[in-house]
């Protein structure tokens, strides 16, 4: 939800009348140019003589890392003693772990938790065996598949090369890009002769420690967008490139962006700072509420042969990425990324592959395994903000059942609560919440209620005086000057501005007696130095306060998330007894929380806040506070209902949110365009891990017409696997019976269609929890040997899979404006139209459109389990009879599939494993007619035992 | 090429086919066709889906998803009804026989509560039927007194379009005799000023040539424009006053209110300053006759427009809601107080939420253009009337942004064949109101 989405009546014309109708407001929002940062690198990367190795390891200092790994010093090549310490992983999975951080920092360089993105414990180590030659230290392993693999080390310039079967894929510090800014005392506050004041202008090191001919804006403090954001601790930036060798025809990745699937490699970087963003546009680098740092990479090898590698970069503060080409067309050869992030530590995965299963499964290695979803979210979510009481959440619920239209879950948004102090509930409109969601779940049905983080100031509120009371929330420093301590008046100061004249004398004439003492005139002293004033300096213990900034409720505090206590404290909240007006299957969605502050700077917390646990400074988490967050309200509802699977979901992200949440792509817009660019931010995402994942159906602002709506549909049904229709409170209604009837039916259609589906997608999902495999996937995951797969736009860009089986085609434009769309169908031994069993041959097939149906084939040689049994929940249909749909490969009439049945709802698949998973193999020697059969197998009874 | 595997639970076969009304078994005695096939009599009901339209499946939940062939739960006493086949075997007890969850067992089986549950409908029923009576009752009179104002209002109608080209002919002849009553009088007012202004001359006399001018212009003018400009400033107020009460009468329609609140004032105003000028005047009988007359005129002629839109607004078929006519209904939310004035505007405490736009059908009517929604359509309020003896707001909502529900209970929305539904209600159907 946005800002102006929410805000009172005053609030929004005041943002209307600076907003052009339907655009972002880009003045709001930093760019590279306008971020101190950001240019400083841009500016450094472009120095002459980039070449020139800067940066050198010292193979002598190499140590063993407790975590296992090995640690190498690094030294400037303009500094006497290393100041940098490189540590160097590598996974038994495949990944190559590079991280550089400071020796001795003058302040803490924040790094996140173990556990918190990467695994506690780490991944595995490698076997690896060790060589060193002249000028670089090489690391021989081997995939999780075999391959033999080979990391790199060059010591001068510092660069690693990863390499793959004898090819290199990746090479980090390619061109030279790395920078390290340390932090650093101030200029003024330095003894005058110390050395690195005292460089030479040839000598590079940083901004911070040698601002000649660089850009010394912004380095101890910065305004943008009327706020100030003070930096004590002083510039601390850092900054490398990744070079994507061999021929690269598409790399993709980079959630959340509104871009394309085959990443656009635009003038301007990529941003990653976690924000609301009011109307975002299509087809832009700017920053969304979510960050998964991740590039994927095609690499066309020699021989014809085609392998995909993946780059993360793990840092939460403010980063850049810029996606580069040697050549100006941009296409072919290899690929760059530089990036910079704006504090921190450097932390690098290289995920080796070589095939795009193994990149997924290598990620998941290094962040975590997703858990299974209840199959009930992966139903129809109906959402509006907002349902106005009890009698409208009844109503909604019993008209899709009047006409036999399957959901799962109803949600209420912000107008539930009391003036929006969540966890509470307005009285007048929710008098007996408890009864009205006990009357979902006798549907056997969810609910989600919205809590965002930000919390009502309000004294009769428990939260926030508890949350105050306990000290958890974000704090403000007021920054003030004070005089140094330390400075004190040179003992040869002169501060007198007047002396006796030392040149006159007592006249002969003067006569004592009479005119009293003879005093010498004053003149101005030339030894006067001025008034002394000791320096001033940043006041070391400055006043902290609460940190208020405006959300929906008006004034609002912002807790501490990433302080495990805060978040135990949070989670507790959720208990039934707490939480009252909820059940349990009551569940959560986090919205807000990049975070939304109306008032603060891009709409975020100031930079400078300060986070109470540790003392660091908000910039150096922001991209993670919204993963904290939903991660907090998860492990409350956990212990909430001990054994149930939790639902979450949230707008704002990071690396390992899917261990959690499920996320949608935030306040989009009903546009066409918007549409279609859903498959590619889906495809991002599921790429970046997030597998749980949709856009809201319909667009959340304004309203589409019917076509729109039914068009959107269509593709949701088969491509989101979080599926759910929202709208903006200024829209008409739009649940699928508000639509004329032939509208209704071809929604209906489409649902029951998901319905049907819901047995293949609940197996896809237990493939993503188990085999890191994502649920959907752009083509080139499935058909890396297919070239199609890695340049023709319509496949890139408007078409997708659904796990290894379905080939989907969305639709977005009216039909006024397509009346066929060209469908390219890969190198399979074939494939089969969803809608009428049509056999297609590989290759590109022109598809006449009509309103019924967008294209989606079923790939030959597959088994699909389906259940033809639609009715008005999932759980209504957990026990009904499977029906396994086998489209055989007509080459050797055979066909594979999956089905994983466990109890839908709890963990005891995990626990113990009460699930069943079985391996489908169907063949048959005989041709065999169309004729369905009824076969019962032995397998049925398997399945029944398995519950 | 496409396979089907699936698990099947033993039915027993039973003399009665289970889910099907008792008035339908029959059918299901003889072949069953689907498709263009014959279907098995043993494959009716044995929980595999056949038919597309589920009609082998009318006992189980197996042609889940169609609407064509419904499960039929005789919810002994209470009211039979049927269900979507999705709801039988879903686990969760849509009928109050527990007939639509007849393989639960044990703790998990569906009670059956058709005794309550006909007792509670029959109650409701019951309660509806005192209703519908009543509010028939009062439908039938509100009707014939409809009727009779729909004749008077006619009638007076007819009279006045008798009455005036009549009443046009007098008020004629009035503006004539005034015309030279008053041009008769000018000129002998004129005619006693001039020994006076005689008298002037000598004193004046490098006034004269003017005054004279003057004279000669008032003597050559008083004929004509003097006779008129009295007139026309009577005209004009009288215009303006029409002018205000048409404005008023269009308004009603019409989505801008500012203007007509604008309007209302000013025509006040001016009005009153033409009044209070007149007064001064010395009222003449026969200007006092003219103005009668024109009153007179002028009210029979809004009377007969405003009879006419009556007319218009209230068709034959919406006559039940006569007694709505000049009637506010009032409706208090925890935030505001609505007032719907019915044939006018409906307000949300200062807020107009729209204007009376008419009937949309038999039971619902509308009110629209009502004040703009900041960057939003204009608010318009949706009225369905429900059968009620009393007149009152039974809710209202805002379903979407400045868009408006209200249910109104009402005696017009009786209907003489509900009379027959609950007295003798029919199977109940899922599309029902739930």
């Amino acid at each position: 939800m946005e800002v102006v989405r929410r805000m009172s009546w005053v609030f929004l014309i005041l943002a209307l009348t600076v907003l052009p109708a339907a655009a972002v407001d880009r003045s709001k929002f930093r760019t590279c140019e306008q971020g101190s940062f950001c240019r400083r690198y841009k500016k450094w990367i472009s120095r002459p003589e980039r070449e020139k190795a800067l940066w050198t390891v010292l193979p002598q200092t190499r140590a063993p890392l407790p975590e296992g790994g090995f640690s190498f010093q690094v030294k400037h090549v303009n500094e006497e003693t290393p100041h940098l310490l490189l540590k160097l992983n590598i996974y038994a999975s495949g990944m190559v772990r590079m991280r550089i951080t400071e020796i001795k920092p003058l302040h803490i360089r924040h790094e996140i938790p173990p556990g918190d993105v990467v695994s506690d414990p780490p991944p595995a180590a490698a076997k690896v065996s060790e060589a060193d030659e002249s000028g670089k230290s090489i690391f021989k392993f081997a995939t999780a598949d075999g391959t033999a693999a080979e990391a790199i080390l060059h010591h001068s310039p510092l660069a690693l090369e990863v390499s793959v079967g004898g090819q290199i894929l990746q090479r980090l510090n390619a061109r030279n890009m790395l920078n390290f800014e340390r932090y650093r005392t101030p200029k003024e506050r330095l003894p005058p002769d110390t050395a690195s004041v005292a460089a030479p202008d040839t000598v590079l090191l940083d901004a911070a420690a040698h601002p000649n001919g660089l850009d010394t804006n912004g380095l101890w403090e910065e305004p943008f967008g009327g706020h100030t954001d003070q930096k004590p601790r002083g510039p601390a930036s850092l900054g490398m490139d990744v070079s994507f060798l061999g021929d690269v025809p598409s790399l993709f990745g980079l959630p959340e962006h509104a871009t394309k699937a085959s990443l656009p490699f635009y003038q301007e970087p990529y941003r990653f700072f976690n924000l609301d963003v009011f109307e975002y546009e299509i087809d832009e680098p700017m920053a969304l509420y979510g960050a998964i740092p991740i590039i994927w990479a095609i690499h066309r090898l020699g021989g014809g042969q085609t392998v995909s590698s993946g780059f993360l970069w793990i840092n939460p503060s403010e980063t850049f990425v810029k996606l580069e080409r040697d050549t100006p067309d941009g296409k072919g050869g290899p690929a760059h990324a530089w990036w910079t992030s704006e504090s921190g530590v450097l932390d690098t995965v290289v995920m080796v592959g070589p095939t795009p299963k193994t990149v997924s499964a290598q990620f998941h290695d290094l962040t975590g395994h997703g858990p299974m979803p209840g199959l009930w979210a992966l139903g129809k979510h109906q959402c509006r903000w907002n349902y106005m009481s009890e009698k409208d959440v009844a109503t909604v619920d019993s008209m899709y059942d009047k006409y036999d239209i399957p959901y799962d879950t109803i949600w209420l948004d912000i107008e539930h609560t009391d003036g929006k102090a969540y966890f509470s509930w307005n009285a007048a409109a929710f008098p007996n919440p408890k009864q009205m969601i006990d009357n979902i779940s006798a549907k056997r049905r969810k609910f989600v209620n919205v809590v965002d983080p930000h919390i009502k100031k309000d004294e009769k509120f428990h939260v926030y005086r508890e949350v105050r009371d306990k000290g958890f929330f974000v704090k403000k420093v007021s920054y003030k000057q004070i005089d140094d301590p330390t400075d004190v008046k040179p003992a040869d100061w002169v501060e007198e501005t007047k002396i006796p004249d030392p040149t006159a004398t007592q006249p002969p004439e003067w006569n004592t007696e009479e005119d009293g003492p003879w005093v010498a005139p004053q003149i101005d002293n030339p030894a006067y130095k001025g008034a002394w004033h000791p320096r001033k300096v940043n006041d070391p213990t400055p006043d902290l306060t609460d940190f208020e900034g405006w959300c929906w409720p008006g004034t609002s505090l912002y807790p501490d998330f990433t302080d495990p206590a805060m978040r135990e404290y949070w989670g507790s909240q959720f208990a039934l007894d707490k939480y009252t007006g909820t059940n349990a299957d009551t569940y959560i969605w986090n919205d807000m929380n990049e975070p939304s502050v109306f008032n603060g700077p891009e709409v975020t917390m100031p930079r400078d806040a300060i986070h109470p646990n540790g003392m660091v400074e908000h910039r150096d988490v922001h991209n993670m506070y919204g993963y904290y967050v939903h991660r907090a309200t998860f492990e409350g509802l956990q212990k909430r209902t001990p054994g149930d699977r939790p639902f979450v979901l949230t707008r704002s992200f990071f690396i390992g949110s899917h261990k959690y949440s499920a996320i949608w792509t935030g306040d989009n817009y009903a546009q066409w365009s918007h549409l279609k660019a859903s498959i590619a931010m889906v495809g991002a995402l599921t790429l970046g891990g997030q597998s749980l994942v949709g856009a809201d159906v319909g667009g959340f602002f304004k309203h589409p017409d019917t076509e729109m709506t039914v068009r959107w549909y269509q593709l949701a049904v088969l491509i989101y696997p979080f599926l759910r229709n929202h709208a903006h409170l200024e829209t008409p209604r739009r649940e699928p019976y508000v639509f004329d009837e032939k509208t209704m039916l071809r929604i209906k259609a489409s649902l029951q269609m998901r319905y049907k589906m819901l047995p293949l997608w609940y197996t896809l999902f237990h493939r993503w929890a188990s085999a890191a495999e994502p649920v959907v996937r752009p083509l080139f995951w499935d058909f890396l040997d297919d070239p199609q797969t890695h340049e023709n736009e319509e496949a890139l860009e408007s078409q997708i899979m659904l796990g290894d089986s379905l080939l989907v085609h969305g639709i977005a434009k009216p039909s006024s404006e397509q009346s066929e769309a060209t469908v390219y169908l890969p190198k399979a031994s074939g494939w089969y139209s969803i809608h009428n069993g049509a056999f297609k041959a590989p290759g590109a097939h022109v598809h006449k459109l009509d309103l019924d149906s967008i294209p989606a084939y079923y790939r030959a040689g597959t088994v699909v389990p389906l259940k033809s049994r639609i009715r008005r929940s999932s759980a209504c249909m957990s026990l009904d009879p499977f029906t396994l749909n086998v489209y055989l490969n007509p080459q050797t009439g055979a066909a594979k599939g999956r089905l994983y049945i466990d109890d839908y709802r709890t963990r005891t698949y995990q626990d113990v494993g009460l699930l069943c998973a079985r391996k489908i193999d169907f063949t048959c020697s005989a041709r065999l007619g169309t004729r369905t059969h009824h076969a019962k197998a032995s397998f049925e009874e398997t399945l029944k035992s398995s519950h | 090429m496409k396979f089907t595997l699936l698990s099947v639970f033993a039915c027993s076969p039973a003399a009665v086919i289970r889910g099907v009304a008792p008035e339908v078994q029959s059918k299901y005695l003889q072949s069953l066709h689907c498709g263009g096939e014959e279907v098995a009599l043993s494959a009716i009901n044995d929980d595999y889906c056949d038919c597309d339209d589920g009609s082998d499946e009318p006992g189980t939940g197996a042609c889940s998803g169609q609407e064509a062939t419904l499960f039929h739960c005789p919810n002994v006493e209470s009211t039979p009804q049927v269900v979507y086949a999705s709801r039988v075997g879903d686990g969760i007890c849509d009928c109050c026989d527990g007939s639509d969850e007849a393989h639960l067992l044990g703790q998990r089986a569906c009670p059956n509560t058709c005794r309550e549950e006909g007792q509670r409908q029959s109650a409701e029923r019951e309660k509806k039927l005192e209703d519908l009576r009543a509010g028939l009752k009062v439908k039938l009179e509100t009707i014939s007194q409809a009727k009779q104002q729909k004749q008077e209002k006619e009638e007076q109608i007819q009279r006045i379009n008798g009455e005036l080209p009549g009443l046009e002919a007098q008020l004629t002849e009035l503006l004539k005799k005034k015309e030279e009553a008053d041009a008769v009088r000018l000129q002998a007012d004129c005619k006693t000023e001039l020994p006076r202004l005689r008298q002037k001359v000598k004193d004046l006399e490098e006034k004269l040539a003017s005054l004279e001018s003057q004279l000669a212009r008032v003597q050559g003018e008083t004929t004509s424009t003097t006779t008129k400009k009295v007139v026309s400033e009577y005209a004009k107020w009288m215009d303006g006053a029409d002018a205000m009460e048409d404005e008023k009468d269009e308004t009603d329609m019409e989505p801008d209110t500012t203007s007509q609140d604008t309007q209302e004032v000013d025509g006040g105003v001016a009005s009153n300053a033409v009044s209070s000028d007149r007064a001064d005047q010395e009222e003449d009988p026969l200007e006092k006759e003219l103005k009668e007359m024109e009153g007179v005129l002028k009210s029979n002629k809004d009377l007969r427009s405003r009879l006419t839109k009556e007319l218009e607004e209230l068709r034959e078929e919406h006559f039940g809601f006569a007694s709505l006519r000049d009637k506010c209904l009032e409706f208090k939310s925890s935030e505001y107080t609505y007032k719907l004035c019915f044939f006018k505007d409906a307000k949300q405490s200062f807020t107009r939420l729209g204007n009376w736009d008419g009937f949309t059908s038999p039971t619902e009517a509308v009110f629209k253009n009502g004040e703009m929604c900041f960057g939003g359509p204009a608010r318009s309020l949706k009225v369905s009337f429900q059968c009620g003896a009393t007149e009152e707001v039974v809710s209202l909502d805002e379903p979407s942004r400045c868009n408006y529900a209200a249910v109104v209970r009402h005696s017009g929305a009786c209907v003489e064949t509900m009379m027959e539904e609950l007295e003798s209600p029919r199977i109940r159907h899922p599309k029902e109101e739930l």
